[in-house]
């Protein structure tokens, strides 16, 4: 994990492909949130080492991001070695094992920018790759269930790429992980649905109250124009989550180490703290979106 | 709807939590909301937890099968009828286990704490007569028989005779036996004052999420909850009788609420904001402090359409004083005594 100022990276990114791939670029995670929340701090920072980034649309992501790791690439931009997946894969390996492109901007190991794609929404849930054969080697761009809801109208930034929307990218989070799941992030005891479920809390965090007021009516059209046929179970299942970390004290407390260590690093809470913010994230956002499914299922 | 009006979900559970009910009646109610609620959404388990109910085993298991008579079975073989009772429970059609029972008691302390309706010991009846004569004088309104102050005040005529006769000199009575005040009691107001937390049973919250919301805030969110019981006083109440008063903003919000019982219904904290905590240290500020008013008369002046009404000029007095705002209490009544009517 490094500091790193949201809009240096963001900015570096943009600068580095080309002018007219910038436009397909839609920036998500936790550089996606601090930008929106520090962006216009230069001495605010985020504790991050990826900056994952999504490719649309799928049709025409293998090309886009071809054009973009060759362009990279050949500025000196290195692929991650460490860890697994360190090395390309071949034309032998299987779609599923494919490693990831992760490139270091040149003379620096703080961060990478790694490569996603939209899903296929005809294909099943899940991880899905993309083959992306570079002179490097062959490589997967990887998308996940939730990515097109995560990317759902982001906003422009003066860079001419997109960031994802927080509230979208909260929402995501939360229907990735309706119960508190048992998969660790590697090498650590943290749960991945603490992390991604304290995420969605460290946002409405720092998100002021009157925006998330109006998150209910963003997600309510979100869900509906990325998941016309069920919307509304999604979003009667969308705060089950958060419920749950809220009665899990161990759980929650896991929360609160890996918001201090990420997004709210510049404003720690403590369990108490947290646990409150959740209960009016849940009073105030996730209630009134399952009103409106419970509504809409009347109507 | 009725998946919002569940007390809890919890993972794959709906909890619906009921304190001593007796009636198997009410039980029958309570388990039609539990399987409406698992109707609306799949793959749901229902719990239905009677705490402290005197209803047997037995006679549950009898209502749970002919729940089974009506209701689609892969609903009714979900639901679980539980009693907990003390430190033991139970369950029909089978006892739930460990894990199940730690998350059913979890939710039980919940709505224990969320049933908030405090008790309150028996009102002061001469605080209540001497603030309702106290408004009468200030809006300079016509002497009131003894009989229609017990009637305002909710007592018996000799309890108002008894705070009559306590007033002495400052009263005036007319012929055929009606009173008012002579002037005001700054004596009697003093002993109001000095007494306000106990005779108004005083409760004070503060924030505890480290992001406290302004008074402004918390006032129009109280607003959109429409708790028809409940007035502001407080700063906020005292400048909407005089707009001049010389503070800015608001330190906290004062919150009166309209008690015809001995019971204080504070549920609406809650929904006002999670983050209040109730606090019994004097000294530690408070962002929401709400009193108790007791006589059958609210005395709350209508608001504007759709908001809230205003506790009236005496209860917002009282409650400069109780916040510390000594020099803005004095400014308040020099202009409601200049005011006055009559």
């Amino acid at each position: 994990m490094s500091d790193v100022s949201p809009a240096r990276v963001i900015g570096e990114i943009a600068d580095a492909i080309p002018a007219d791939c910038r436009e397909h670029m839609i920036i998500i995670g936790s550089l996606a949130a601090g930008y929106h929340f520090f962006g216009n701090d230069s001495n605010l920072y985020v504790r991050t080492k990826d900056a994952d980034s999504v490719l649309r649309p799928r049709s025409a992501a293998v090309r886009s991001g071809r054009e973009i790791a060759e362009r990279l690439i050949s500025g000196g931009w290195k692929q991650r070695t460490d860890g697994d997946f360190g090395k390309p894969g071949s034309a032998s390996t299987p779609d599923g094992l494919l490693p990831a492109v992760r490139l270091h901007p040149p003379g620096s190991t703080e961060w990478f920018v790694e490569f996603l794609t939209l899903p296929d929404v005809r294909e099943p849930a899940g991880r899905q790759f993309l083959r992306l054969e570079l002179s490097t080697g062959h490589f997967g761009l990887p998308s996940f269930e939730y990515l097109t809801l995560s990317t759902f109208e982001p906003a422009l930034t003066p860079f001419g790429v997109y960031c994802a929307r927080v509230e979208m990218m909260a929402l995501a989070n939360m229907l990735e992980h309706p119960r508190i799941g048992p998969d660790l992030i590697k090498n650590t005891t943290t749960k991945r649905s603490n992390k991604d479920l304290g995420r969605v809390l460290a946002i409405a965090r720092l998100s002021n109250e009157s925006s998330v007021a109006d998150w209910p009516e963003a997600w309510v059209s979100g869900l509906r124009s990325c998941y016309p046929d069920r919307w509304r179970d999604l979003s009667r299942a969308a705060g089950a989550g958060i419920r749950e970390l809220v009665d899990s004290r161990g759980d929650l407390l896991q929360a609160v180490e890996t918001c201090n260590n990420g997004l709210l690093s510049s404003r720690q809470v403590t369990l108490e703290e947290l646990e409150l913010t959740a209960r009016r994230f849940l009073q105030d956002a996730v209630a009134p979106l399952e009103a409106e499914a419970a509504a809409g299922s009347a109507s | 709807m009725a998946l919002q009006e569940i007390d809890a979900i919890r993972g794959d559970k709906l909890i619906e939590v009921k304190f001593g009910i007796d009636s198997l009646r009410a039980v029958r109610s309570s388990l039609l909301q539990v399987a409406y609620a698992m109707a609306e959404s799949h793959g749901y388990f229902g719990y239905l937890v009677l705490v402290d109910s005197r209803i047997t085993d037995s006679s549950l298991l009898e209502e749970w099968n002919a729940a089974k008579e009506v209701l689609r079975p892969e609903i009714v073989d979900r639901i679980t009828i539980c009693t907990r009772r003390g430190r033991h429970g139970h369950g029909v059609p089978h006892p739930p286990d460990e894990d199940t029972w730690r998350i059913l008691d979890d939710v039980i302390d919940k709505e224990r704490a969320g049933e908030d309706t405090r008790r309150m010991s028996r009102p002061d009846y001469f605080a209540v007569v001497l603030q309702i004569l106290l408004n009468r004088w200030l809006g300079g309104e016509e002497p009131i028989t003894s009989g229609e102050l017990a009637k305002a005040a909710g007592c018996s005529y000799p309890t108002v005779h008894r705070a009559v006769l306590r007033l002495g000199s400052a009263l005036d009575r007319t012929s055929d036996r009606r009173v008012s005040l002579s002037w005001f009691p700054e004596d009697e107001f003093a002993w109001l004052v000095a007494l306000s937390p106990k005779v108004r049973s005083t409760t004070r919250f503060a924030d505890r999420s480290g992001q406290p919301r302004t008074p402004s805030a918390q006032l129009s969110r109280l607003e959109k909850i429409g708790h028809r019981s409940l007035a502001i006083g407080g700063v906020l109440g005292a400048r909407h009788y005089f707009p001049a008063l010389d503070l800015l903003g608001a330190p906290r919000l004062d919150i009166s609420v309209h008690c015809k019982s001995q019971g204080m219904d504070l549920k609406f904290i809650a929904e006002l904001d999670p983050a209040l905590k109730e606090v019994n240290d004097p000294r530690e500020p408070a962002s929401v402090v709400v009193h108790a008013v007791r006589r059958t008369e609210s005395l709350f002046a209508p608001g504007e359409p759709g908001r809230l009404p205003w506790a009236d000029p005496i209860e917002c007095l009282v409650d400069l004083h109780e916040a510390g705002l000594e020099a803005q209490a004095r400014e308040f009544l020099v202009h409601l005594i200049s005011a006055r009517r009559g």
